[in-house]
């Protein structure tokens, strides 16, 4: 799986998570630029991303997420 | 005393149970505060004509109770409730004794929540009236 198709899985899974059709993700989207990305939002998210991926991430790695493309990095590492 | 488990003290797996009863008067007060009086709660007569055997114990009322498991016991103080669905099989009625048993099926580490699974059954004959799940945050951990 490429970085590039991780990004449009991940743009589908915010289109779905916050039932938003405009959101379009880039690598240094961050939480202030989708007004409903809160710490809350983030938990839901974050399980959103162990299922549709398969993968299991820790809270250390959650914690050091600054934005998508960090999101990116972290997944295609888990895929790897 | 509540409970106030922190995130490394809970266990997949782990079970809680807790048995609850209601009475006509907590009807009566969930009528008047949530101002949900259909007639199949609030009347006998109405309930009766609708193949209940007595006025019908409100669902959201059920879902008290799960409430009062997760924030005093399963994990009691720390916990913050971020997700509930449940699926209601059979009416329960005043005075009826049931069991809220509540299991542990999941734990997130990612972000330090736990999934709780629920059932919900009649003590006198095991006859499942309701069942569900919960998100709870952990937020002491």
């Amino acid at each position: 799986m490429t970085k590039d198709i991780i990004l449009e899985v991940l743009t589908e899974l915010f289109i779905s998570f916050f039932d938003e059709d405009s959101i379009q993700l880039k690598i240094d989207t961050t939480a202030k630029d989708i007004e409903d990305w809160d710490s809350l939002a983030q938990v839901g998210i974050i399980l959103s991303i162990e299922k549709k991926f398969g993968i299991k991430l820790n809270s250390l790695e959650v914690g050091k997420l600054e934005n998508v493309g960090a999101m990116i990095d972290l997944i295609y590492e888990k895929k790897s | 005393m509540n409970s106030n488990l922190k995130f490394h003290e809970l266990t997949k797996g782990q079970i809680v149970n807790q048995v609850e009863k209601f009475s006509i008067k907590d009807i009566d007060s969930f009528i008047n505060f949530s101002g949900d009086n259909s007639s199949i709660h609030a009347s006998k007569n109405e309930a009766e004509s609708k193949g209940f055997r007595d006025r019908v114990i409100h669902g959201a009322m059920i879902i008290s109770k799960v409430s009062k498991l997760i924030g005093t016991i399963l994990p009691g103080d720390s916990a913050l409730l971020l997700n509930i669905n449940f699926d209601f099989k059979q009416p329960l009625y005043a005075e009826d004794w049931f069991q809220i048993s509540a299991k542990i099926v999941e734990k997130h580490s990612s972000v330090e929540c736990i999934t709780i699974k629920f059932d919900i059954f009649l003590i006198d004959n095991n006859i499942k009236i309701a069942k569900g799940s919960a998100l709870v945050k952990i937020h002491n951990a």
